[in-house]
């Protein structure tokens, strides 16, 4: 059962992934063009998906749009665990009183979620761009990265193998490579996937309020963005995009947990005896 | 004592919290590059009235002068003037706050309402197909951004069978019934979302305290199953579940925000996007800083509740206090 989760969500990740792909070097229309007559047009073989209500060829906006899910995805991500991570390790590692002041700086941006930073940048920048939706999403996922790693950090440091590499004269930077960094590498890789689903809902959100992609760009959050005006007329616009997020995320979710039960043996041996 | 000295070392730290968002808060809108006078006045208006724009609006002061008037203002119940109307902040943002306050706090509390029975029978239920089923649907839950729920909601019930209205929002002292009806589909299109994640909480929490010993102890003396449930299980999952709650309650701001959009309610957030569009910087710092607040008060509040109720951490926080 638990196998399933991990097989449906790889399945779920992969569609996306073959989508955004394929937008690299193949879209049916070109996402952007406008084309009036054609406007709401219904499902056929010459628009798979049917067209918006400019008339552009929805199908080649999921493309485009899977390939900007996965590119804000990947950007933010990156910045929460690379920010995130030195800095739960280092609070980990320090002495507990100066661990605990790290931890509690960190824990302050939770009060800040991607959205509310959106706003900030947006309202001091002027404009909203798909960089600053990035950086917004990014730093809001520093504090669950920071806090996954701190823990894990703390129970590596306790074990005995660390103080015979200490006794043996092994400095903190060299302790922090060898054998921090490799034994909470899984925890970190779920949190990855875990934030990865997170970093898509917040960027569906950005760009549906106007303050994440440029309204040209295609992204999913900004096709529901569209489809809202045709509520009555075409409520089936809502359909497409909103269920390739639902995939997308449900997607990185299954593979975390599916992550987690695989890489945590603790859990694994949990699972015979319950 | 120790209890007190915790609370006292507590607020301390708390305060300090406050105000270093205050700053953060405060430099990112003020300190990044982007000039708001020239932003109103458009592209064409020249460098003299952008200089005579920057003095009326006080920016061509040093920032430091500038935090120190705006907090001090925003402790003695007066944070400045709107950059577009002139109007007081807290003036245009008071009438605001009961339409995302019923929002809230409605929302949050049909999402306990919905999660903790669904969250208690998955949990009970996990080797069997309705368990599984109810877990499932707390992932798909998860997937679903609100606004999408919001407008799938309207589609069904205010369009096709116009059951509900789709937008708009009427004072509850006007038309009781008016404002429950304009209210039900922002706050189940809000407490669905919401539900989701906690179930997922409280099925774990569950899941934990079925394996505990007291609980088995408490099945081997001959309690029924379903009382040991309620009386060990609800008890010791709700300080897990309490704690989740108030990490929530950010994403809780947030999701109001999207979701006043979707149905057009006239409440913070949209006061607040609104603001961000005209570059109303004053009015969208204020709102963002008592949103933050709140949601730090709350969370202070439900840590210190927690510590206080559970005798392992307040072990735990009088030795780190020593």
């Amino acid at each position: 059962m638990r196998r399933a989760g991990l097989i449906a969500g790889t399945a779920c990740v992969g569609v996306v992934v073959v989508m955004a792909l394929v937008a690299l070097f193949w879209t049916p229309y070109d996402p952007g063009q406008v084309e009036a007559s054609q406007a709401l047009a219904q499902p056929s073989a010459a628009h798979l998906f049917g067209t918006d209500g400019f008339g552009r060829d929805i199908f080649s906006q999921l493309l485009v749009g899977a390939r900007i899910c996965l590119q804000v995805g990947i950007v933010s991500v990156a910045i929460g665990a690379l920010v995130g991570v030195p800095l739960g390790i280092w609070a980990g590692m320090a002495p507990g009183r100066i661990g605990r002041a790290i931890m509690r700086v960190s824990d302050v941006l939770y009060a800040f979620p991607a959205l509310l930073l959106a706003i900030l940048l947006a309202a001091a920048r002027g404009s909203a761009s798909t960089g600053t939706a990035m950086v917004a999403i990014g730093v809001s996922t520093v504090p669950a990265f920071a806090r996954v790693a701190h823990g894990a950090t703390r129970s590596v440091m306790a074990r005995d193998y660390v103080a015979a590499a200490r006794a043996s004269g092994i400095g903190w930077g060299g302790i922090a490579r060898t054998h921090v960094l490799v034994n909470i590498a899984p925890v970190v890789l779920v949190q990855t996937s875990t934030s990865f689903g997170l970093a898509i809902l917040a960027e569906a959100g950005l760009s549906y309020l106007g303050i994440g992609t440029a309204p040209t760009t295609p992204s999913w959050g900004r096709m529901l963005y569209d489809a809202q005006k045709y509520l009555y007329q075409a409520p089936l616009q809502l359909l497409w995009p909103g269920m390739f997020i639902a995939v997308a995320v449900l997607g990185f979710n299954l593979l975390g947990d599916g992550l987690r039960d695989a890489l945590d043996p603790r859990l694994r041996t949990g699972r015979h005896d319950d | 004592m120790r209890v007190a000295s915790t609370i006292a070392r507590e607020l301390l730290i708390f305060a300090a919290t406050l105000l270093v968002t205050s700053l953060i808060i405060f430099m990112v809108v003020n300190l990044l590059p982007g000039d708001v006078a020239g932003t109103i006045l458009g592209p064409n208006a020249d460098a003299s009235s952008i200089a005579a724009l920057r003095t009326t609006m006080g920016l061509d002061r040093p920032w430091p002068l500038r935090y120190l008037e705006w907090i001090g203002g925003l402790l003695t119940g007066d944070a400045g003037r709107s950059a577009l109307s002139g109007q007081p902040v807290l003036a245009l943002i008071g009438p605001k706050l009961a339409v995302t306050g019923w929002l809230v706090t409605l929302g949050m509390a049909l999402a306990i309402v919905i999660a903790v029975p669904v969250g208690i029978a998955a949990a009970l239920r996990r080797k069997h197909l309705d368990g599984l089923i109810w877990a499932g649907l707390s992932q798909l839950g998860m997937a679903v951004p609100a606004f999408l729920a919001g407008m799938l909601l309207v589609v069904v019930f205010a369009v096709q069978l116009s059951w509900l209205p789709a937008n708009g929002y009427v004072r509850l002292a006007e038309d009781p019934g008016g404002w429950a009806r304009h209210l039900v589909l922002p706050v189940v299109s809000l407490a669905i979302v919401q539900s989701a994640v906690l179930v997922r909480y409280v099925r774990s929490a569950f899941i934990d305290v079925l394996g505990e010993d007291y609980f088995r102890t408490a099945r081997a003396v001959g309690w029924r199953f379903g009382s040991a449930v309620l009386r060990h299980g609800l008890r010791n999952a709700s300080l897990q579940v309490l704690t989740v709650l108030g990490l929530q309650l950010a994403t809780l701001f947030v999701g109001a925000i999207v979701i006043e959009n979707v149905f057009v309610l006239p409440g913070l957030g949209s006061l607040l996007l609104s603001s961000v569009n005209q570059r109303d910087l004053p009015v969208v710092q204020t709102i963002v800083m008592i949103q933050v607040a709140l949601v730090l008060v709350i969370n202070g509040v439900v840590d210190l509740v927690a510590r206080l109720a559970d005798p392992r951490l307040r072990a735990e926080a009088t030795e780190a206090g020593a």
